[in-house]
């Protein structure tokens, strides 16, 4: 224990006061949308090809940079499969959501990462897993749910279907659950 | 308690084993006593038998089945009174010792169902006479068990709610009355495996090595402490003088005296704690380098170790088999000899299990259909006694198992006749059908030949059976038919499902891998051998053409194989799959790996060309190919459709332009096409060179139109104005395009008139295919 | 080591003891004292904050918090317990604690662990200490006998 420390209560305003004071504060401060008493959404946000997407926080399990894997691509895939990379022993595909949707090429940022994801149901009733590409690093934050408004028309109608809302910051949340569940994602090619 | 329940049940699975052990060797020694007619040699069975039966008596009793040491005790009193009285030895005798083995496998599985044989059930299956002294056995009369007691093996039906299922389900169903008996088709390979101590001991060696690795690690990390001690002690040390530095670097101007000293005191120290540092990490670098090394080699042992003890020999599986033929020929009033060869090669007990059968069709097959009855054979000039020989022979990566059998063959008619009338084909398909595909239908769901319906291969389970069992093992069926004289099965089996061969090759800047066996070789060919057919490039690997493709192509990589010179040899892999083959151009090959196949992944639940991913020991994952599908692919492609044989002769082109970059990559496009090429740098040249007569004439002349001294206008000009020349093709390439110039170069006898800005390689070489073909 | 030196002819229940029975506790100091209460009844470890002194409270009541939004009174562990009193230091611990619908803040020393007991080490409080005691059960440890304490109770004017 620091001497400097010790006697607080008899002193005026002691730099320690301060600390404490300041502590206080903090441990006091509530999340924004709480605050307001409203129910809040926890979501990993990032941006995709010039978008900012949020999913909730409850299907993302997990998110590293895409450069400490040894990924692979995987011949005559669709373009919507970067590839595919191994965590831990596990195989997972590498979705690329941008190309899903068809918007433009862009090459692979070096801050590039991957969300493993798992929810929906496959034919065989396990969860799907995979992992989704993001070209920036994945934030946590919370929103509050009212402050979703429904997707404008002007998305393009196979982004709308995944969509549960858009924040006035123009926050895309999708509805991953859905997503998950959605067949066309399963690559199931005829030879 | 608990542990005693434990203990029993362990005793249990190895008595289980054993009995297995002895049960099969008294069988087969059973079916070698009515064949061999030695005396002495039967004698020398008998005791064999006769010892068998004695391990088992008291193996029995240290479990506490008493009926088996019961059944196994009359067993050895009969055979020991055979033993003792000087006895002709006659056939029944095997059937006796048949009849005692049926007896004690129906009273284990009893066991193994909870519900034990009463006694009296006991005595149907097997009553021998209590041990005559001197009993007259010689008598025929003696025929203790009747062979009809083996067919009519009663077996308790399960208990209901039997709990723990240590034999497979097919084994406690109840019997049908007309089935062969329940006991029969008990599988002969147990949840528990019996180890070779010496493969133990190669395992425990390695476990050695792996403990000293292990405390090495305690090492290691003993070190990595010191590097962080240190690293601890320079940070507070540096503490100490940070205050005084920053102090110093605020105020800027030259240090105080002290300041100067503290610091001056810190850097002295700093060399020598860095070189410390040094020293340490490097010693740790070297020791985590050596256990590396170490480790690679331990767990390689261990990798092999551990698949050996998977492994088992064939004998297990083929011990089952001269009881079921026996049996099922008498049934049949047949008399049939089964050969077993190459019982000792080993095989993964899941290829052994799933292979199991398929083999047990493929026999019952020969038995029913195959082997005539011994009038029939002797009328056909054959010996009565009829000859199957199952026989198992490792080739490369893989076993080949052969049913042969020396009957009558299959009927083709009989056959197509048989899918007609299932409607499996249609009138017109049926008679269109060759040999090979009337035989690839026999293994069709519920087609059957024979001539009245068996209580076996006739039930419409057939050879779909082996069929399904071989895809699922990777494996591929042959079947040569000898009609009048037998048939042959093949079955090609992988020796292992846990690992599997590939080649790695490069291709277009990536690796991938390509399953061993579809890999039939890998050549590297000389660019000038490759051929074309119909603008497709192919090669002749023995004397047929295969189409050749580029690896990367098909795969759709962005990046195709570089190209080579002429002189180069190109990198091929020729894959096949059954009797389909393709040739496929990389950039490479680079090795030959053992590695483990992985899914995709959930979401990739089928990728064209792909079966897999692997994993190499750096951590690279590598796409598997199918070649099923490549094949598959290129089959949809028109131009790959039938392939003609293409002259054996190279021939001759001859190319003219004054851009060495235009007439290089004409050379490359003809030669990688397979010709041969010379080129010259303008039209004088070739006419100058063309009149000389120190060499044949070439086969078509390609041509710049622009070039200095003669163009390509009067080069064509000359060469079909001389009647030595007349005949030769002539085409004019050019980047003139305009009506004029074409009409020109038709007016002075040009063939074919190309304009560069259109200019691919494939038309220029179905152009000059076109004209010399 | 433990099951080692239990006589062999209870080795069953022994194993069983050494078994973890399913509950964490949060371990902290109070002067050379160790304590514990479950891990479920505690939301949040933080360090020491300022406190706003409360009219009209119990001496060991050191006054209430802000914590996001809830109101929680601090109390001082040492005082509750008679250790010799000390000011708050910027080293000392705050373990807010819900309890009953409650929160509360409780001020120790230090915060060591979160620890899983086996069967054998946790055993109840001897039934002698009166039931308005806090003192919920005890945790054997090698070197020192932790005293698990019921979060409810502390409030509880004895």
């Amino acid at each position: 224990m620091n001497h400097a420390e010790l006697p607080l209560a008899h002193q005026a305003v002691t730099p320690a006061q301060r600390i404490l004071e300041e502590r206080a504060r903090v441990l006091a401060r509530l999340p924004e949308a709480a605050r307001r008493g409203q129910e809040t959404l926890e979501l990993v946000t990032f941006h995709l090809g010039g978008e900012s997407i949020g999913l909730p926080s409850a299907l993302v399990y997990e998110t590293q940079p895409l450069r400490i894997f040894q990924w692979a691509s995987v011949p005559c895939a669709p373009p919507f499969i970067l590839g595919i990379l191994n965590l831990r022993g596990h195989l997972f595909s590498i979705m690329d959501l941008a190309r899903f949707w068809g918007l433009p090429v862009r090459p692979l940022a070096d801050q590039a990462h991957i969300l493993l994801v798992r929810g929906g149901q496959c034919a065989d009733g396990r969860p799907m897993e995979l992992t989704l590409l993001s070209d920036d690093v994945p934030q946590v934050g919370e929103i509050p749910l009212a402050s979703l408004s429904p997707p404008p028309a002007t998305l393009p109608p196979q982004v709308q279907d995944y969509v549960k809302g858009i924040t006035p910051d123009l926050l895309i949340v999708l509805d991953l659950e859905r997503l998950l569940s959605d067949p066309h994602l399963i690559v199931h090619e005829d030879p | 308690m608990a542990r005693a329940e434990a203990m029993r049940r362990e005793l249990m699975a190895i008595f289980q084993t054993e009995l297995d052990e002895h049960l099969s060797h008294l069988s087969q020694e059973a079916l070698a006593l009515e064949q061999d007619g030695d005396p002495v040699q039967r004698l020398e069975r008998i005791n064999t038998v006769f010892r068998a039966a004695h391990s088992l008596k008291g193996a029995a009793r240290a479990v506490n089945l008493n009926d088996i040491s019961q059944l196994a005790h009359r067993l050895e009193d009969t055979l020991g009174a055979i033993r003792k009285g000087d006895l002709t030895l006659r056939p029944e005798h095997a059937d006796l010792i048949l009849a005692a083995v049926d007896a004690i496998k129906a009273a284990m599985e009893g066991h193994l169902n909870g519900s034990p044989l009463t006694e009296a059930q006991l005595e149907t299956l097997f009553s021998a006479p209590p041990a005559p002294p001197a009993a007259p056995v010689s008598s025929p009369a003696v025929a203790h068990a009747p062979p009809v007691a083996v067919s009519k093996v009663e077996v308790p039906p399960p208990a209901p709610l039997v709990s723990i299922p240590p034999v497979p389900t097919e084994a406690t169903a109840p019997p049908q009355a007309d089935e062969a008996p329940t006991v029969l088709r008990q599988t002969g390979v147990q949840d528990t495996v019996r180890v070779a101590t010496a493969k133990l001991d190669g395992l425990m060696d390695a476990l050695g090595e792996l403990l000293v690795v292990r405390m090495r690690t305690d090492r290691v990390v003993e070190q990595a402490q010191t590097v962080e001690q240190q690293m601890r002690d320079w940070q507070k040390k540096w503490r100490r003088v940070r205050p005084g530095y920053q102090r110093w670097q605020k105020r800027g101007g030259p240090p105080s005296e002290t300041e100067w000293a503290v610091m001056a005191d810190f850097f002295a120290r700093h060399e020598s704690d860095l070189n410390a540092l040094h020293f340490e990490l490097s010693a740790l670098r070297a020791q985590l380098t050596q256990d590396r090394n170490h480790l690679q080699l331990v767990t390689d042992d261990l990798q092999n170790g551990i698949r050996s003890t998977r492994m088992l020999p064939m004998t297990t599986l083929f011990n089952q088999f001269p009881r079921m033929v026996r049996d099922l020929a008498r049934e049949r009033g047949k008399d049939i000899l089964l050969q077993l060869d190459g019982g000792d090669t080993e095989i993964d007990r899941q290829v052994l299990e799933l292979s199991k059968d398929p083999l047990t069709h493929l026999l019952r097959n020969a038995v029913d259909h195959g082997i005539e009855t011994p009038s029939q054979r002797t009328a056909f000039g054959k010996p009565p006694q009829g000859l199957i020989r199952l026989s198992a022979e490792p080739r490369g990566n893989h076993l080949v198992i052969e049913v042969a059998d020396d009957g009558r063959g299959i009927d083709l008619d009989a056959v197509r006749r048989a899918a007609l009338h299932r409607g499996l084909v249609g009138v017109q398909e049926a008679a269109a059908l060759d040999e090979e595909a009337i035989l690839n239908l026999i293994f069709h769901a519920g087609l059957s030949t024979a001539p009245q319906v068996s209580d076996l291969s006739g039930r419409g389970v057939g050879l779909d059976v082996v069929r399904a069992n071989l895809e699922q093992l990777r494996g591929l069926a042959q079947i040569v038919n000898r009609p009048g004289q037998g048939v042959t099965f093949s079955l090609l089996l992988p020796l292992t499902l846990a690992t599997s061969q590939v080649l790695l090759v490069e291709t277009g800047g990536q690796t991938v891998a390509l399953p061993a066996t579809n890999v039939e070789r890998i050549l590297r060919i000389p660019a000038q051998r490759i051929g074309q057919v119909d603008g497709q490039p192919v090669i002749h690997v023995e004397g047929r053409p295969l189409p050749l493709l580029s690896l990367a192509r098909l795969l759709r990589w962005p990046v195709l194989e570089a190209p080579v010179a002429s002189e180069d040899r190109l990198p091929v892999v020729v894959v096949s799959v059954l009797d389909k083959r393709l040739a496929l151009r990389v950039d490479d090959f680079l090795a030959t790996q053992e590695v483990v196949i992985k899914p995709l992944g959930r979401q990739l639940q089928r990728v064209r060309n792909v079966a897999g991913v692997t994993l190499l020991g750096d951590g690279r994952l590598i796409p598997v190919l199918n070649v099923a599908d490549l094949i598959k692919a290129i089959q949809h492609e028109p131009a790959a459709a039938p392939l003609l044989v293409a002259a054996t002769e190279p021939r001759r082109i001859v190319v003219a332009d004054d851009s060495i970059t235009t007439r290089t990559l004409e050379k490359n496009i003809l030669e990688n096409a397979g010709y041969e090429v010379r080129a010259f740098a303008d039209g004088q040249e070739v006419w100058d060179w063309l009149r000389r007569d120190d060499h044949r004439l070439p086969d078509a002349i390609v041509s710049d139109i622009n070039m200095p001294r003669m163009d390509g206008f009067a080069l064509a000009a000359a060469v079909k104005s001389d009647p030595r020349f007349s005949q030769l093709p002539v085409v004019l390439v050019t980047s003139l395009d305009s009506p004029e110039d074409r009409l020109q170069g038709m007016e002075a006898g040009a063939d074919a008139y190309m304009v560069k800005s259109l200019f691919d390689q494939r038309e220029l070489l179905a152009v000059i295919d076109q004209l010399t073909g | 080591m433990r099951i080692e030196s239990v006589p062999a002819s209870v080795s069953a229940p022994a194993a069983a003891a050494a078994q973890p029975v399913g509950g964490h506790y949060v371990v902290f100091k109070l002067g050379d004292d160790h304590y514990a209460l479950p891990l479920t009844q505690v939301a949040r470890v933080v360090r020491m904050v300022a406190v706003t002194p409360a009219p009209d409270k119990p001496p060991w009541m050191l006054g209430i918090i802000d914590v996001a939004g809830q109101i929680a009174p601090v109390i001082d562990l040492r005082r509750r317990f008679a250790y010799p009193a000390r000011p708050p230091a910027l080293t000392d611990r705050l373990l807010i604690v819900q309890s009953a619908g409650q929160s509360m803040a409780l001020m120790v020393d230090e915060v060591l662990k979160v620890l899983e007991p086996t069967a054998a080490q946790l055993d109840a409080a001897p039934r002698t200490l009166a039931c308005s005691q806090p003192l919920r059960a005890t945790i054997r440890e090698a070197e020192h006998l932790i005293l698990v304490l019921d979060a409810e109770r502390l409030t509880q004017v004895s």
